[in-house]
């Protein structure tokens, strides 16, 4: 059963009204227009790229038509798995951005910079340029132990006997990033040449490779940690108000903050590990969520995620076909468009969240 | 009946992929054994450096090479015009992305029946480019530059064109023995320094062409250059003295600005008095030599043996006093 209450709200009711949701309808229709988005950038996405596939081809390659091997290969082998995949890394990074940003309420925390990214990069090439033999099925598990490592790191050492301090724990996650990368950046200037080379392009933060393996190890650590982060919504409404008034608006505050933070790192780690490190999506597309409608704090998640994965898609496809053959990593691409549009953002908001 | 048969053949080898129309051999490469066609015809080499220029100087068929990018946003040839006299521009070989970010998608309109890789590249793309076509992963850095040129030779079937050239630079090699008389008595160590002058680096092994050379002739090296665990090491300014050798070689032209006087000017500025504190240097056997001498070619092969030949073998030198 549904009904208006009013112009800018919708609200739904479940039979019986056990439960029932209230839902901006400016929300709704962001919600909506990004969706949108993104299937028009998918579409282009496949549509573009150095191997000629002409409309007619590409729609009878998707209906399951073969024209030839070789265009069933670009584009259910190349062009489908790395859309896919893209969306889905930028809204897992926008999710772990919204995640930290919630934790520390502090609107500058981003996997980059509390060296929650750092961490699975420096998993990823030590294990590149150290233990090459290994298979790179390792990757994600060892990305999120190091993800996980630093995140513990810095919650430790920034935790004091008054409690956690926000801006400790971004002070001490950016001196840890720098030790960490300054660690990762001797790995590469003295590891065996062939093998830094090797890691040099994952730290670019490229999606040049994504495979359907790739796929369903984002889409399936996404399928666990998304509906988890859901879950807790309510608390982290509730959390965005402080300790003490979570607390008091009766959010079980011990658990949410710990197991939120794993999922940040969950959602950035496995990210990470696929496609490198991804510089300002977790910073900016929760920013761009909340002045793209107000929202409660489920929706405003899945606004984010939207956005993460409209603004990472963006970048790919703009980095492999604006110059190509020259393929520009996507990470170089969304701190290029990520950073000016955070602030335009930042000039044109009246109020600050945070 | 003939003609139409001929005609039904055409057709369908033009529809079929390369590598289905021809026959084909099993061959073991670094990431496992790939059926190849026995004389491919549309090769994409992953490398330009390593692989382009040797396959090109083989005789090899390549439509499609990496490549690098220059300040201004062109696309060149590592070391082609300086080595081989070939860049994208003047050749028939298509730009694919740069070694480290490759276009698959234009590797796949190449439509290549091989396409050659190195470790240096990234396993997921040589992964993707499997199915284009068979892709092969040549361990360079442990093969060495003669079994890399071997290698690359049986794989496009170019033996032939490979074997005469390298039994004369064995000749050569012996040659250069003959006049040295006991080349284990003659020390030389190889620097490599860029133009900025913050690092020297020091190569026991796998400097291209001139490692190569310098083991094929059988020099001497000093202790601390024998002794490196890597094949290469950045050394520091405090040790320099422990580089001194009868000759020091470095190179210039490894890039636009590596002219000779801005090499000279980077060792000095990596340690002032540089030239005083070595015997070589100050006898005037510390020789720059151009960077095709490093290269990963036939053509490097010959010519660093000329070089060090000329330096080495054909004028009086100062041999190099460790006492003093």
């Amino acid at each position: 059963m549904t009904a208006f209450t009013a112009p800018r709200h919708l609200v739904l009711r479940s039979p019986g009204e056990r439960i029932a949701l209230r839902l901006p309808v400016r929300a709704l229709a962001a919600l909506g227009l990004l969706v949108l988005a993104i299937v028009a950038l998918s579409a282009v996405s496949l549509a573009t790229g150095s191997y000629g596939v002409s409309l007619s081809e590409l729609t009878e390659t998707l209906r399951g038509i073969s024209i030839s091997r070789a265009i069933d290969n670009v584009v259910w082998e190349f062009r489908l798995p790395r859309t896919i995949a893209a969306a889905l890394v930028g809204a897992m990074m926008a999710l772990s951005g919204a995640a930290l940003q919630t934790v520390t309420r502090n609107g500058l925390a981003d996997p980059s910079l509390v060296g929650v990214s750092q961490g699975a990069a420096l998993a990823v090439v030590a294990l590149t340029v150290l233990f090459p033999e290994l298979s790179p099925a390792y990757r994600p598990w060892l990305a999120f132990a190091g993800s996980i490592c630093v995140a513990v790191l810095i919650q430790w050492l920034s935790h004091t006997r008054e409690g956690s301090n926000a801006i400790r724990f971004i002070l001490m996650g950016i001196g840890i990033s720098a030790f960490i990368s300054s660690i990762t950046s001797a790995l590469m200037t003295y590891g065996e040449i062939d093998r830094a080379m090797a890691a040099l392009s994952w730290l670019a933060g490229s999606i040049n490779a994504a495979s359907w393996r790739d796929v369903w190890t984002l889409a399936g650590w996404s399928t666990v940690l998304l509906p988890a982060m859901l879950m807790m919504s309510r608390a982290m409404a509730a959390l965005r108000m402080g300790e003490a008034a979570a607390t008091g608006l009766g959010a079980p505050v011990h658990w949410i903050r710990p197991v939120l933070v794993a999922i940040a790192v969950g959602f950035a780690a496995i990210a990470t590990s696929v496609v490198g490190p991804l510089g300002f999506v977790g910073l900016i597309a929760p920013h761009a969520a909340r002045r793209l409608a107000h929202a409660g704090m489920g929706l405003n998640l899945l606004i984010t995620a939207l956005v993460g994965a409209l603004l990472v898609g963006a970048a790919d496809l703009a980095g492999r076909a604006l110059f190509a053959p020259i393929q520009i990593p996507a990470g170089l691409l969304t701190a290029v468009i990520g950073v000016p549009v955070f602030i335009v953002l930042l000039a044109r908001a009246k109020t600050q969240s945070y | 009946m003939h003609r139409l048969l001929a005609a039904l053949a055409l057709i369908l080898a033009a529809f079929l992929p390369p590598a289905l129309g021809q026959e084909t051999r099993s061959i073991a490469a670094a990431n496992g054994t790939f059926d190849i066609p026995v004389s491919p015809q549309r090769i994409v080499a992953l490398n330009d450096q390593i692989l382009t220029l040797p396959l090109y100087e083989l005789g090899a068929p390549v439509v499609g090479s990496a490549g690098r990018l220059a300040e201004d946003g062109s696309h060149y040839m590592r070391a082609g015009m300086d080595t081989l006299g070939i860049d994208f521009a003047n050749t028939n070989i298509a730009f694919v992305g740069q070694f480290n970010a490759l276009d698959v998608e234009a590797i796949a309109a190449l439509q290549p029946d091989l396409i050659i890789g190195g470790t240096y590249t990234d396993p997921n793309v040589v992964d993707q480019l499997q199915s284009v076509a068979p892709t092969l992963v040549i361990d360079n850095a442990t093969l060495g530059l003669v079994d890399t040129l071997k290698t690359l030779a049986d794989i496009t079937g170019t033996t032939s064109n490979f074997e005469p050239r390298f039994e004369r630079y064995l000749a050569n090699v012996e040659r250069l023995k003959s006049f040295l008389g006991s080349a284990g008595d003659i020390s030389v160590t190889l620097t490599f320094m860029f133009p900025a002058g913050e690092e020297l680096w020091v190569y026991r092994d796998n400097l291209g062409a001139m490692t190569r050379v310098v083991a094929d002739v059988g020099f001497a090296r000093p202790e601390a250059v024998a002794a490196l665990q890597e094949t290469q090491a950045s050394f520091s300014r405090e040790l320099i003295e422990e580089l001194n050798a009868d000759f020091i070689f470095g190179f210039y032209r490894q890039q636009p600005d590596a002219t000779p006087q801005a090499i000279n000017a980077a060792y000095e500025k990596f340690a002032p008095g540089w030239c005083q504190a070595l015997s070589a240097c100050r006898n005037g056997q510390l020789v720059l030599l151009p960077a095709p001498a490093f290269g990963s070619t036939m053509t490097s092969l010959e010519l660093a043996l000329e070089l060090v030949e000329a330096h080495i073998a054909a004028r009086p030198f100062t041999p190099f006093d460790e006492g003093k």
